[in-house]
């Protein structure tokens, strides 16, 4: 077969990639079947490239990622120092095992409801829900509103506990932040970005 | 083998029209597109770094942030420890503004400081762990890193709105549908099956007809 009467490259992609219409899949079969090397190589080599690009499909880092770089790259440019901010102490400000109770509307619906906190400090507030998983962990989920609405909205959470600490990177635009399963003896929470930094301390032992 | 191109002998010149990158927000793009109506070249981007843009070091980030982390991640080690490598990779990218001039090879850059810092940190963590007197039985992770390398520098010299459509086809787990690349492309639906024809034929040309034989 000529180069002329070969299919064309898109039509032989198209092929591969089950695209072509009937009438152009007929032609390129004939022509691949048909003993022309040309197309047979390009075939083969599109099916070589949809292989590796299978083995080298690529994941997003977090979000958190962007931001920090953001950040240091307009600190590295103002001549800015790019320490860590130090970390400033949240105080309690509501607990629902203790305020819902001692006001009496702790309801029946309650138990379900898990365990509500409120820290505050000067440059944000983090609300953190608790729910119940097992005898020996508790979900978190938690929010971090930031005082200045201008601050970089995405935390890195990180839980530390007696004999591990975990980390949560996954932190989106919202503030929040999550843990399927935080050890019921954890004693610390913190959250940090490049710009605010919050340390709160942890009571896990009776979230039911 | 790859064939081999010289530095700037780029493939860029190929489909107008208004660019996105795969990671890069299409209105985002429209801003800060080359002149010529491309998405802007890697030395472009740094060229603009290097003079405090702070859209040229977002629009690099988002170009290559996916491979450093994926590079860090097929190097073994954790996701939150992936997304640290990913940081520290850029920031030494960001040390080095002033020094790096071999622009064309950035990916091949970005690549050698990620696996550098993911062997760090594997080696910090193994020698962690036989502190608890726990043999480490983890495996190498099998990656062809020159196949990998070439693909990308390819992809790299190829450039553009082609660039971007190859990596947002063939490379991006969200597997966007040929209407949302029309829409990032600003072009019609039955323009994408073409396109990427066109690129994937150049593609096929700068990397060699034997690569993947």
């Amino acid at each position: 077969m000529s180069e002329d009467q070969s299919p064309s490259f898109t039509d032989l992609l198209d092929w591969v990639e089950g695209r072509a219409d009937e009438t152009v899949a007929a032609r390129v079969a004939a022509a691949v079947g048909g003993g022309d090397q040309r197309a047979a190589g390009i075939v083969e080599w599109i099916r070589g490239f949809h292989r590796s690009a299978a083995e080298m499909s690529m994941a997003a880092p977090p979000p958190l990622v962007r931001q920090n770089l953001r950040l240091q790259f307009a600190r590295r440019m103002s001549g800015e120092r790019a320490d860590a901010p130090d970390f400033v102490d949240g105080e309690l400000a509501f607990d629902s095992r203790r305020d819902l109770s001692r006001a009496g509307t702790r309801g029946a619906a309650s138990d379900a409801d898990g365990v509500h906190l409120m820290f505050r400090t000067d440059p944000a507030d983090v609300l953190i829900d608790l729910y119940p998983m097992d005898p020996g962990t508790v979900r978190m989920d938690g929010r971090v509103l930031a005082s200045d609405a201008g601050a970089p909205p995405i935390f890195e959470a990180i839980v530390l506990a007696p004999q591990r600490r975990l980390r949560d990177v996954d932190g989106d635009e919202l503030g929040q932040f999550h843990f399927d399963q935080v050890p019921r003896d954890a004693t610390e929470l913190r959250v940090t970005n490049q710009v605010v930094a919050v340390r709160m301390p942890l009571d896990l032992a009776d979230v039911d | 083998m790859p064939k081999i191109y010289a530095p700037g002998e780029r493939m860029d010149a190929v489909d107008g029209g208004v660019g996105g990158g795969m990671s890069e927000s299409r209105s985002h793009f429209v801003r800060h597109r080359g002149g010529s109506g491309q998405p802007p070249s890697d030395a472009q981007l740094l060229a603009r770094c290097r003079s405090g843009d702070p859209a040229a070091w977002d629009t690099l980030v988002g170009r290559y942030e996916r491979l450093v982390f994926t590079v860090a991640l097929r190097n073994g080690v954790s996701r939150e420890d992936a997304a640290d490598i990913t940081q520290t990779t850029f920031v030494a990218l960001l040390d080095a503004l002033d020094r790096i001039r071999d622009d064309e090879r950035l990916p091949s850059w970005l690549m050698t400081v990620a696996r550098r810092n993911a062997w760090r940190v594997r080696g910090a963590s193994r020698r962690e762990v036989s502190l608890d007197g726990v043999e480490d039985v983890a495996q190498e992770p099998t990656v062809d890193w020159e196949s990998y390398l070439a693909l990308h520098e390819a992809l790299g010299r190829l450039g553009g709105n082609c660039r971007e459509l190859l990596m947002a086809l063939y490379f991006d787990p969200a597997e966007p549908s040929y209407a949302q690349l029309a829409q990032r492309f600003g072009r019609s639906i039955g323009g994408i099956g073409p396109m990427r024809g066109r690129c994937l034929d150049r593609l096929r040309s700068i990397l060699g007809e034997e690569t993947f034989l």
